[in-house]
């Protein structure tokens, strides 16, 4: 069927392959409004903890601070951040290699994407924390759980978005590669990768902030 | 250069829904010709070239370059695509290269060619900018040069002037034609623009509405480039009109 589909142009949308840096880069003025918002966020903050005075509640900005700086000070606080970091990258590069390779096999086939696809989709509507007792069963106490957590909550968008991202890059974009005699590996090196490269970057976002947001 | 288009048929669709897009096409290229297909939407001569380029395969009938049987898509066939298709993540000057590293030239050898093609599309000082920041008759320019750059037998244009506006078009065709003369190559151009059928080509077939055949082949013996305002090109245009005005009561 997909040779119907062929001659009726749809009309692609351009994919938005550079980033922009000129965006990125520091201006003064960009400095200012992150300034006003922050300081802003302070003294709401500050005026709340004066009306309920008291730190059970709420506890004033100078004094989460003065926290902070004692925490940073502390050996065993700064283990466990390490601890902490050690687990999110590992589990990452285990959802990064599983996410962009099913992910990649999925939007280059059909038949990959029919085959993995009832597995993805009910896999991913399990709650996180339902996970939880049955890894503990799997892997025992130790780092096991966390990391497949991590993972697990990692995997996902980064596998649906790098899909989505080979899929969508135009069918003309391979007809012209391999007009101009382009092989497999050309052909993916130098036009899948590059026209997914939006979304899979888009993807390895969501999966670190969803990374890091699990390891609790 | 020798291109035979021999009994080609195409249909689509399954369980009796069967729709006939190409019916037994013939056509023969010889030589430095400029040869144009032309007819109204949906007639079939998209997917005639998609199966010249080797994009799909016929049903029956086969495409023969130069003796050799045509069934995957190639270097002897360079395509211009009616959007381009340059690829946004390359330069203007990585476009133009591509093809040439994939047929593996030395690297001296892709520089000079390069350069050559750069100045031949008047696009020397363009080459670092991105498809996105050039305009339409540079990005028209750059798809005709990339393609030109593997060397082709043949080039194959698919509507190469539709996506513009009026004047625009003229000025496209105009530097077309002044590109072709300078690196003449036989062409088959897919267009509905009988203005430019008459303007670009040697030879015009036109297409049955809805048949899937050739139905009219007309010769057009004009000195290039063409003079727009003549009467023999008025006389061919006309001519061409009435051919396609028939064609469509015929069938309709």
């Amino acid at each position: 069927m997909e040779e119907i589909a062929r001659p009726v142009r749809v009309p692609f949308r351009q994919p938005p392959v550079r980033i922009d840096f000129a965006r990125m880069r520091f201006s003064p003025k960009k400095l200012a409004y992150r300034l006003v918002t922050f300081g802003v966020l302070l003294l709401i903050w500050h005026l709340a903890a004066l009306h309920y005075h008291n730190p059970l509640l709420l506890p004033s900005p100078l004094d989460t601070f003065l926290a902070l700086i004692g925490a940073l000070g502390n050996v065993e606080i700064m283990q466990d951040l390490l601890l902490t970091m050690q687990r999110v990258l590992i589990g990452l590069s285990i959802a990064l290699v599983i996410g962009l390779s099913v992910g990649f096999a999925m939007g280059y086939s059909k038949i990959v994407n029919e085959l993995v696809d009832p597995i993805i989709g009910p896999l991913r509507q399990v709650p996180i924390m339902a996970w939880v007792p049955l890894t503990i069963v799997w892997f025992g106490l130790g780092e096991g759980p966390t990391l497949f957590l991590i993972a697990m909550v990692a995997t996902f968008p980064i596998m649906l978005n790098a899909m989505a991202g080979v899929r969508a890059v135009p069918q003309n974009y391979y007809d012209a590669a391999r007009s101009m005699g382009a092989g497999r590996w050309s052909i993916f090196s130098r036009i899948t990768l590059p026209g997914a490269l939006p979304d899979m970057i888009t993807g390895v976002r969501i999966g670190l902030s969803a990374g890091w947001m699990s390891v609790i | 250069m020798n291109l035979q288009v021999q009994g080609i048929t195409k249909h689509y669709g399954e369980n009796g829904s069967c729709k006939t897009v190409l019916q037994d096409i013939n056509v023969e290229v010889l030589g430095g010709e400029f040869v144009s297909l032309l007819g109204p939407s949906g007639c079939g001569k998209t997917t005639l070239l998609t199966i010249i380029a080797g994009f799909q395969q016929p049903c029956s009938g086969t495409v023969l370059l130069n003796g050799c049987k045509v069934d995957k898509p190639g270097p002897d066939r360079g395509v211009v695509f009616q959007d381009y298709a340059l690829f946004p993540w390359m330069t203007v000057g990585e476009n133009i290269l591509f093809p040439m590293q994939q047929q593996k030239i030395p690297q001296k050898l892709q520089d000079e060619k390069l350069h050559h093609y750069l100045e031949m599309a008047r696009l020397k000082g363009s080459e670092h900018l991105y498809p996105s920041q050039i305009s339409g008759g540079m990005k028209q320019r750059t798809a005709v040069v990339r393609a030109l750059a593997s060397e082709p037998e043949l080039l194959l244009m698919d509507e190469p002037f539709g996506a513009v506006d009026y004047q625009m078009r003229h000025n496209l065709q105009e530097e077309f034609e002044a590109l072709w003369q300078s690196n003449p190559k036989p062409v088959i151009m897919v267009t509905h623009d009988v203005d430019e059928a008459v303007y670009l080509s040697d030879r015009i077939l036109v297409m049955s509405t809805n048949r899937g055949e050739i139905v009219h082949e007309l010769l057009v013996d004009i000195d290039r480039p063409r003079n727009r305002r003549s009467n023999d090109y008025h006389a061919c245009l006309n001519k061409l009109t009435d051919i396609l005005k028939e064609n469509h009561k015929s069938q309709s």
